[in-house]
């Protein structure tokens, strides 16, 4: 995660991505004997793999525009880029909306978002403490923190920050009403945590940035607390 | 001081796992936490340095990937996005910790905050792999 953070290029933010994601499965699997942890682990290491992979394409997409994956010179481009398209599936598209959303997509994945979302409640098989600092205050938190870190790209494609409100706020709705009924108690936190990062989402897709970092922050202690 | 805060994590995953059993169950926690605790200290310094005084700090480290156009270099970017970032992973973590040591002291398992560290950690063991 502080690898994550602290990174000052695309690839080393994504090294720490991958990073995170892999000791999350490591620890999800932690008392490997129990087949219901097995299961959860290989689920939300497959569920991942799908976020990252449109992460993937998103940096891929950055480097072939920018010539670049460093942060400032990508986000000095931004401007330029607004007016450029290129071609995607064999579609001329407008670059920056296209690699917004990619980039969005790994913050589906990571961040639990409506549609891969389904890794988390079952990540609760994990220790409660493993719980209480991965998959519900710091590690889900990466992709939100990636959208702000992406906020000067998001700023110049409105379509995509369309898309990321939408979802944000779906999310928000959908994870609370479906905590509602659950039994198991640590499934509950799950929701409500998807529900939060929904929120975050929200704010970020409304382009308030600082408003959804504030609230992870605030969203990181109590729910931390709450194991 | 900024490098030190992301390579404490690392040092205490590099003890645990080399010198886990000398430790034993008692001795891992405790240096897990004191490491884990330093670094969330630090990055408190970090945090009134950056955010508060608005001086943003910018590491170029090593190289990495280096062909043609493509320059990859390890670097770190402290400003104020990271610094809150910095502060909400190490102090929540540090909190947890200190929980962990008392919820898995019925079981003996060192493994356990081996593989907690090494999950705080494991984007900072690639700088001893260049």
């Amino acid at each position: 995660m502080l690898m994550l953070v602290t990174a000052n290029n695309f690839i080393q933010m994504f090294f720490g991505w991958e990073g995170v994601g892999l000791a999350s499965y490591l620890l999800i699997n932690f008392w490997y004997t129990r087949v219901q942890a097995n299961k959860s682990a290989i689920k939300a290491m497959l569920v991942n793999r799908v976020g990252d992979f449109g992460l993937a394409l998103g940096i891929m997409g950055i480097f072939f525009m920018c010539k670049s994956v460093h942060f400032q010179t990508v986000f000095a481009c931004a401007g330029q880029l607004a007016q450029e398209s290129f071609f995607f599936f064999h579609m001329d598209t407008h670059a920056l909306t296209t690699i917004c959303l990619l980039l969005f997509v790994g913050a589906v994945g990571k961040s639990a978002q409506l549609g891969l979302h389904t890794w988390l409640p079952d990540a609760m098989e994990g220790p409660t403490p493993v719980s209480a600092l991965i998959h519900a205050a710091t590690m889900v938190t990466a992709g939100v923190f990636m959208i702000a870190r992406c906020s000067p790209l998001f700023e110049y494609a409105p379509h995509a920050l369309l898309v990321v409100t939408v979802v944000g706020a779906m999310t928000s709705f959908f994870a609370a009403t479906t905590g509602v009924v659950q039994n198991d108690l640590k499934r509950v936190i799950a929701y409500s945590t998807c529900s939060q990062l929904g929120y975050m989402v929200f704010a970020c897709g409304l382009s308030q940035y600082a408003v959804g970092v504030f609230h992870l922050t605030n969203h990181a202690f109590f729910k931390a607390l709450l194991f | 001081m900024y490098l030190l805060l992301v390579c404490l994590p690392l040092l205490s995953f590099l003890l645990c796992c080399g010198f886990g059993r000398f430790f034993g169950y008692r001795g891992s926690p405790i240096l897990a936490t004191v490491c884990v605790a330093l670094s969330a200290l630090l990055s408190i310094l970090a945090f009134y340095e950056v955010g508060i005084c608005g001086s943003p700090c910018y590491l170029d480290f090593a190289p990495w990937f280096h062909s043609e156009l493509f320059d990859a270099s390890w670097g770190f970017l402290f400003d104020s996005l990271t610094v809150v970032m910095l502060v909400v992973v190490t102090v929540v973590s540090t909190l947890t910790y200190v929980f962990n040591c008392i919820y898995g002291s019925r079981s003996t398992f060192t493994t356990f905050y081996v593989l907690l560290v090494y999950f705080h950690l494991f984007y900072v063991n690639a700088c001893y792999c260049k």
